[in-house]
């Protein structure tokens, strides 16, 4: 994408009814002294997992807090399906799903009790509360322990807990306060694919995070979040980063490495005589290098990039802020 | 609600940790009225019996009941304010209570929810005495209606404490202060209440009244003119609770040689505050006495009471409106 550096007022995508799931105008909210959200402006498409990135304070658990319902902005508006939570948010609770970044659990209860219990809490009928807690424990795959106090679950397993909580009454727009914070890579993975199965059943997911490779698993458009306001909303594949800056990529081959890259003249720095990091402009020169350095019989092993693109994107955006 | 409800008392009863508590409060309990029995016997007076002086045997089951009545409220007043004085705060402190507020459930709904549960932990606590309490009927001198009117009063008494609790964990951040706060009108009403009336005697101005006396003439004195204070005394909930209890109905001109009623021994107490000045001399019993029994105290005291409960109850569900616009200094949301 060419004009992806003035792209930080790209509207999103178009959704399938042309209405965005999420909206908010304006948004602030102090908290004493601390400008938690500054004119916070974004609209997020339907259907769609966002990523919202931000370094710690940057406002992104203060905008799902009053996305949610929880906390009243001091100035701005915000509406989830077309319907504003600081005015209504009990008709908001209904069809959205909130997980927060820190939440802990009625010890006591065993897990299925819990999401009974929350069943109950969403108003669900009845009849349907210890069937859907079922369903719920089968999802997160936590059924063995239906029946086991929620203080013996481990950390993944508790978050997978809040998660099925979240999901009680089936929200249309689910919203996700740093969900992979102290997870190990496989319940990150875990996680992921619950996350995706809830895109594929229509739901509106958008995620919040500083760890920024496990978001690009998972999202489909980024919102950067910066000091209490938007800096952007890009669809994952355009990112500004990947297309126009230099990236670094870790080289290593079998054999040296070093007389091809001296031949060819490009920036790199020697980790060992085998291994190199390489830093090119642009995916195409990094293919271009492949085929040469393979042409000059290097055997090449390992071209990889090192960070993510949201990573990429996330510093350049971070250095761009405080310059 | 229920399921709320339920669930709270799920999580309160599992584990040791209460039974042993209810365990010990019926011991304890059980203990206190078995001394008061041996007591109550031991004290009655010695009374000339067909020329004989023997030992009255009066029925003791109003002094245990009565006393039995008074230590139970003295231990509910220091377990009661625990059962929701960190209820709010705490499960903020957990991170349990924002995602039950984004939930369907509205601030009532929450607030009662735990209001309720605690209700009837306190009822279980006050459950465990009903036997005692058969006990002391069967010993003869209390009737079915005074039992029943006292356990109403107790349950209400500690509602109030229940609201209290319930509204200091909302409004203080920390468990461990709002916890002091609630003990904190818990000493207010007690002993702060009877502290508040005999340092308000101090002011009380003095009238010169008329002693009637039945044999000799008159004379005058000065007495103090209570007038209103009486109301500081009166939502003391020990005060509430002995003087609201139908009282035992002995002839006023019968003597009685039994042990004495402790509740009635506070309710009359509590009464003669409201005498005028002129019936407030009681020191010789040449002293025309006052015929007519004042009013009661215990009405205003329990409006008192009631009124305290009900603001608790108003301001805690308004503070737990959402979305929230203040927060206290340093309260997160989440």
């Amino acid at each position: 994408m060419s004009d992806s550096s003035t792209a930080i007022t790209m509207p999103p995508p178009p959704s399938p009814d042309g209405m965005p799931a999420i909206r908010t105008e304006g948004l602030g909210r102090s908290f004493g002294s601390v400008h938690a959200l500054n004119g916070f402006d974004v609209s997020l498409p339907a259907g769609e997992v966002c990523a919202l990135v931000g370094p710690n304070g940057s406002g992104k658990t203060t905008l799902l807090l009053i996305l949610a319902g929880l906390l009243g902005p001091d100035r701005g508006t915000a509406s989830l399906g077309g319907i504003n939570p600081t005015d209504h948010p009990f008709e908001v609770h209904r069809i959205v799903g909130w997980m927060p970044d820190f939440f802990g659990t009625y010890d006591d209860l065993t897990s299925f009790e819990y999401l009974e219990l929350f069943g109950a809490a969403y108003k669900l009928p009845v009849n349907q509360r210890a069937p859907r807690a079922r369903e719920l424990l089968h999802l997160v795959g936590l059924e063995p322990l239906a029946s086991s106090p929620v203080h013996t679950l481990s950390r993944g397993q508790k978050q997978r807990l809040g998660f099925a909580r979240s999901i009680v009454h089936s929200p249309t727009i689910l919203l996700l306060d740093e969900p992979a914070s102290g997870l190990d890579p496989r319940a990150r993975i875990e996680l992921r694919d619950l996350v995706r199965r809830q895109k594929r059943d229509g739901v509106t997911v958008v995620i919040s995070s500083h760890i920024l490779t496990e978001l690009e698993e998972m999202s489909d458009i980024v919102a950067f979040v910066d000091r209490g306001t938007c800096r952007g909303v890009y669809p994952l594949a355009e990112l500004p980063s990947t297309s126009t800056m230099g990236r670094r990529y870790r080289l290593r081959a079998l054999g040296s490495v070093e007389p091809a890259l001296g031949a060819l003249g490009c920036t790199w720095e020697r980790v060992s005589d085998e291994r190199a990091v390489v830093e090119i402009a642009t995916e195409e020169a990094a293919a271009d290098l492949v085929a040469q350095l393979v042409a000059r019989s290097v055997r090449v092993v390992e071209m990889t990039p090192i960070g993510g693109g949201l990573e990429d994107a996330f510093l350049a955006m971070d250095q761009g802020g405080r310059s | 609600m229920n399921a709320l409800i339920r669930s709270d008392l799920k999580q309160r009863t599992r584990g040791k940790r209460w039974w042993i508590l209810l365990a010990l409060w019926t011991l304890l309990l059980l203990a206190l009225l078995a001394f008061v029995r041996s007591a109550a016997v031991r004290s009655q007076q010695f009374v000339s019996i067909e020329g004989q002086l023997r030992q009255a045997r009066e029925p003791v089951g109003p002094t245990m009941f009565g006393s039995l009545m008074l230590f139970t409220l003295i231990l509910a007043c220091l377990i009661v304010p625990s059962l929701t004085s960190t209820t709010i705060n705490g499960e903020r402190e957990r991170g349990t209570f924002a995602v039950l507020q984004a939930t369907m459930l509205r601030p009532w709904e929450i607030f009662f929810a735990k209001f309720f549960s605690a209700l009837a932990t306190t009822g279980a606590f006050l459950l465990a005495t009903v036997p005692l309490t058969l006990w002391c009927l069967s010993e003869g001198g209390v009737d079915v209606t005074r039992v029943v009117v006292t356990y109403l009063i107790l349950v209400l008494l500690c509602a109030v404490l229940l609201a209290v609790g319930l509204m200091t964990s909302t409004f203080l951040r920390r468990p461990a202060l709002s916890a002091v706060a609630s003990y904190g009108v818990v000493f207010a009403l007690t002993l702060g209440s009877l502290i508040i009336f005999g340092l308000s005697l101090v002011t009380a101005p003095t009238e010169e009244v008329t002693i009637e006396v039945r044999r000799g003439p008159d004379f005058t004195t000065e007495q103090q003119v209570i007038g209103w204070r009486w109301l500081l005394l009166a939502p003391n909930p020990f005060v509430v609770l002995a003087d609201a209890a139908p009282r035992r109905e002995v002839p006023r001109d019968q003597l009685t040689f039994g042990a004495p009623d402790p509740l009635a021994a506070i309710r009359d107490g509590a009464r003669a505050i409201r005498r005028p000045p002129e019936m407030q001399f009681g020191g010789r019993a040449e002293v025309v006495g006052p015929e007519e029994e004042p009013p009661a105290v215990w009405p205003a005291g329990m409006a008192i009471e009631l009124a305290l409960a009900l603001g608790a109850g108003y301001l805690t569900i308004r503070r737990l409106r959402i979305p929230a616009h203040r927060l206290a200094p340093g309260q997160r949301v989440a």
